[in-house]
């Protein structure tokens, strides 16, 4: 006698490859993102002077580009980072990798800026510039040590 | 056609996207060519394509376990997938062996809403074209099985909702209760459920998953209306198409809350006798 099973795809999946608009679904993301993302929602809530220097509040367009970059970089190149807001209304992203330092800020214009840092027995060799294209791997290989 | 007077409409609804489709067998006599020289046909209006990978239906992959051996059985002539842009970038046709659809748009706040009354003319136009460029190739007509209704709503963080706490402000029939005092709130929340459509042996499906679109939290509340059409006859599939639309109306209102009606303005259509 022979026994038959039969397995159906599932029917029902979590993205519908039908649909064209783009959306990152927060079911999809890794954890470390999913945390930050939480980290940046409690950051909006920040006050006025939450600093006690006199900041605003971390600005809207910060935030939006905050989690633009959660949603559209490469995740799986990218470790964990550390997450805090930045006086004058803006957030900072700070990943340490060995030698290398990498700052992402997100400006309260929405604007984007960079400054990676190589740390040698001689000195801190820095570079700074400007991030438009957040799909852009290469600052992630940079970070990993892949490239120089 | 003439909507039930008693359909609910709305004045701002958060849709950013319809898609209509129609599902069929594997076309017979169908070649990986045709999907170039159907190009050839529309290429005035979708001067853009982007080739896919097959989207398994449901009946396109199955996989038998045996005692006496294991077979994977995977259908369907073409494993491919063509995507025609429109210039405007507001249209899209789908097109795989056992597939045709059309989806329509939002590109930002300023684009107007998407009329299934306006959009269902284009797609009744494109299927027609279809059917008369395979009829000239002598491909095997398209038996249709399902005809699909999908409106895809993205509901945006601070229009009804601030955190996934008042999920019950968005959704009808979400409590967010718990029997006991143990778990905390929860941090994600998705959704999954299916209504039969008994007049159409079809189903309704409702999704809602957070998600974040260009840098802004939304929740994705995606309505899914797939019905059986009697034939393959223009007729009988535009009425089960309009009987699918009607579904994710309907679903669409009743899913939802009356807040959220108010921030769409609900509206009567026989006050306003248009859609």
């Amino acid at each position: 006698m022979s026994a038959t099973a039969t397995a159906f795809k599932p029917k029902r999946t979590s993205h519908r490859p039908q649909q064209w608009s783009t959306i990152t679904l927060l079911a999809n993301v890794s954890s470390w993102a999913f945390e930050c993302m939480a980290k940046i929602s409690e950051f909006a809530q920040l006050p006025q002077n939450w600093d006690s220097y006199g900041s605003n509040p971390v600005t809207p367009d910060a935030l939006r580009m905050a989690r633009k970059f959660l949603s559209e970089s490469p995740l799986a190149l990218i470790p964990e980072p550390s997450v805090s807001p930045v006086s004058g209304g803006g957030l900072g992203f700070h990943w340490r990798v060995e030698t290398r330092d990498l700052e992402i800020e997100f400006l309260p214009d929405g604007s984007v800026e960079y400054i990676k840092t190589v740390r040698t027995p001689e000195g801190s060799k820095s570079d700074e510039g400007i991030v438009d294209n957040f799909s852009d791997k290469k600052i992630w290989y940079w970070l990993a040590g892949e490239l120089t | 056609m003439t909507d039930a007077p008693d359909l609910p409409d709305f004045k701002r609804p958060p849709a950013i996207e319809t898609l209509m489709g129609f599902y069929y067998a594997p076309l017979k006599g169908w070649k990986i060519q045709y999907f170039g020289l159907f190009w050839n046909d529309i290429r005035k209006d979708y001067p853009e394509v982007q080739v896919q990978p097959f989207i398994a239906s449901e009946q396109g992959l199955r996989l038998e376990l045996k005692s006496e051996k294991a077979r994977l059985q995977i259908s369907g002539e073409v494993p491919v997938h063509w995507q025609y842009l429109h210039g405007s970038s507001k249209t899209l046709i789908q097109i795989q062996s056992d597939t045709f659809i059309q989806n329509w748009r939002k590109r930002n706040d300023r684009d107007p809403y998407l009329h299934y009354r306006e959009l269902r003319p284009s797609f009744e136009d494109m299927w027609r074209r279809y059917c008369e460029f395979l009829r000239a190739n002598k491909v095997g007509m398209p038996v249709v099985r399902e005809c699909e209704v999908t409106y895809v709503n993205h509901i945006d963080k601070g229009v009804g909702w601030r955190t996934l706490r008042d999920l019950g402000d968005v959704i009808s029939g979400w409590t967010g209760q718990t029997s006991g005092s143990f778990l905390p709130s929860p941090e994600l929340i998705s959704l999954d459920v299916v209504y039969p459509i008994k007049e159409k042996g079809g189903r309704l499906q409702v999704t809602l998953q957070p998600g974040i679109r260009d840098g802004q939290e939304t929740l994705q509340l995606t309505l899914t209306a797939r019905c059986k059409p009697g034939s393959s006859t223009m007729q009988e599939l535009m009425t089960t198409l309009d009987i699918a639309r009607e579904w994710v109306v309907r679903g669409f209102t009743d899913f939802t809350t009356e807040n959220m009606h108010k921030i769409w303005t609900k509206t009567d259509r026989r006050e306003r006798g248009r859609r």
